[in-house]
């Protein structure tokens, strides 16, 4: 529970002198993830991208990787503009870390745009739909959040504290 | 027969019209739930004590965690305090399994009852007023996480976790 109130703390402390509203209850929960995920690619070591924690599943880069390709197209469908390449095939550290920040940039613009008044624009961007503008961007935040709980026990298997556990 | 389902149908997706937003929190409710109760029924009992390294929960906390966050989420959006140790208490798979659906059950009906004309209703979350739906998908977001990390439970002991059950 800890870590829920944690988690509640800092999205509430964010908005500590604003309404929170849906769409300022969706961008925290986004903002949370993403530096979750941002600190988990920096904290795993260069030698350990290629790590699986069984050999039938992705790499902890395929991993990162998918979460980059998730997010950027996602993002760019709502945005309705170009769809950034594809990082299902890059290896390095670097090249993938540049590959989230990339997918991050263009959800930024999404999620800092949205509204109250167009959360529940029907739209069809990502799988299924189509679904709310709203929806659509929740279940990319789910979905990136369960990546990040597969990633966070590769962390703890390479000896390394996941972000969302730090600091406890 | 044939026509009590078509009107099933056809009144199904004309409510899903009408709350577009409520509509697709509840979708993703649904999705994460399955998947967690299929995890908490396809692990065997003997590995519910499985932790991939010693500093963080075996699977059956991950399935007590999960089941006592429902509460903490689901009793605020409810109007309600409700208490619950299964985490720290429930000990077998049987327990453990019965104990995840009595949650979940708790939270169907927090989920049930919003529309998208009572999602922007405040609710009292830690003491601070949030919406009722910013609520439920923190919870939904909060559960997928933990799904992840029993994911990569799942695989080390050599299952396919629910999600990629018909992908492979």
């Amino acid at each position: 529970m800890k870590k829920i109130s944690m988690l509640i703390f800092a999205a509430l402390s964010m908005q500590a002198y604003g309404q929170m509203t849906e769409a300022a209850m969706l961008k925290n929960a986004y903002n949370g993830i993403k530096n979750n995920i941002t600190k988990m690619a920096e904290a795993m070591p260069e030698d350990q991208y290629s790590f699986k924690a069984t050999p039938d599943i992705r790499t902890f880069g395929q991993l990162m990787g998918h979460i980059a390709d998730a997010q950027g197209r996602t993002c760019a469908a709502v945005a309705g503009s170009a769809m950034p390449p594809s990082a299902s095939a890059k290896t390095s550290k670097a090249d993938l870390v540049a590959a989230l920040k990339n997918s991050f940039d263009i959800c930024d613009g999404v999620f800092n745009s949205l509204s109250d008044e167009d959360s529940g624009k029907m739209i069809t961007a990502g799988r299924g739909g189509p679904r709310s503008k709203m929806g659509t961007l929740w279940g990319l935040v789910a979905h990136s959040n369960e990546e990040y709980g597969y990633s966070a026990v590769y962390l703890r298997l390479k000896g390394i504290t996941p972000p969302s556990s730090a600091g406890r | 027969m044939k026509t009590t389902i078509v009107l099933a149908v056809a009144g199904a997706l004309t409510l899903s019209a009408q709350n577009p937003l409520s509509g697709d929190a509840k979708f993703f409710y649904g999705m994460v739930k399955a998947e967690v109760l299929r995890s908490a029924e396809k692990m065997p009992e003997e590995n519910y004590s499985f932790k991939p390294t010693p500093e963080v929960r075996s699977f059956g906390q991950l399935v007590g965690h999960v089941a006592d966050a429902q509460y903490e989420f689901c009793g605020p959006a409810k109007g309600e305090k409700k208490e619950s140790s299964v985490e720290k208490t429930a000990k077998t798979k049987a327990d453990l399994v019965a104990a995840l659906k009595e949650a979940f059950r708790y939270c169907d009906g927090a989920y049930n009852s919003m529309t998208d004309a009572n999602a922007a209703d405040k609710v009292k979350f830690f003491g601070r007023d949030m919406t009722k739906m910013g609520v439920l998908t923190f919870n939904t977001v909060h559960t997928e996480e933990h799904y992840g990390n029993m994911v990569t439970y799942l695989r080390m002991k050599g299952l396919v976790p629910p999600s990629s059950e018909n992908s492979r």
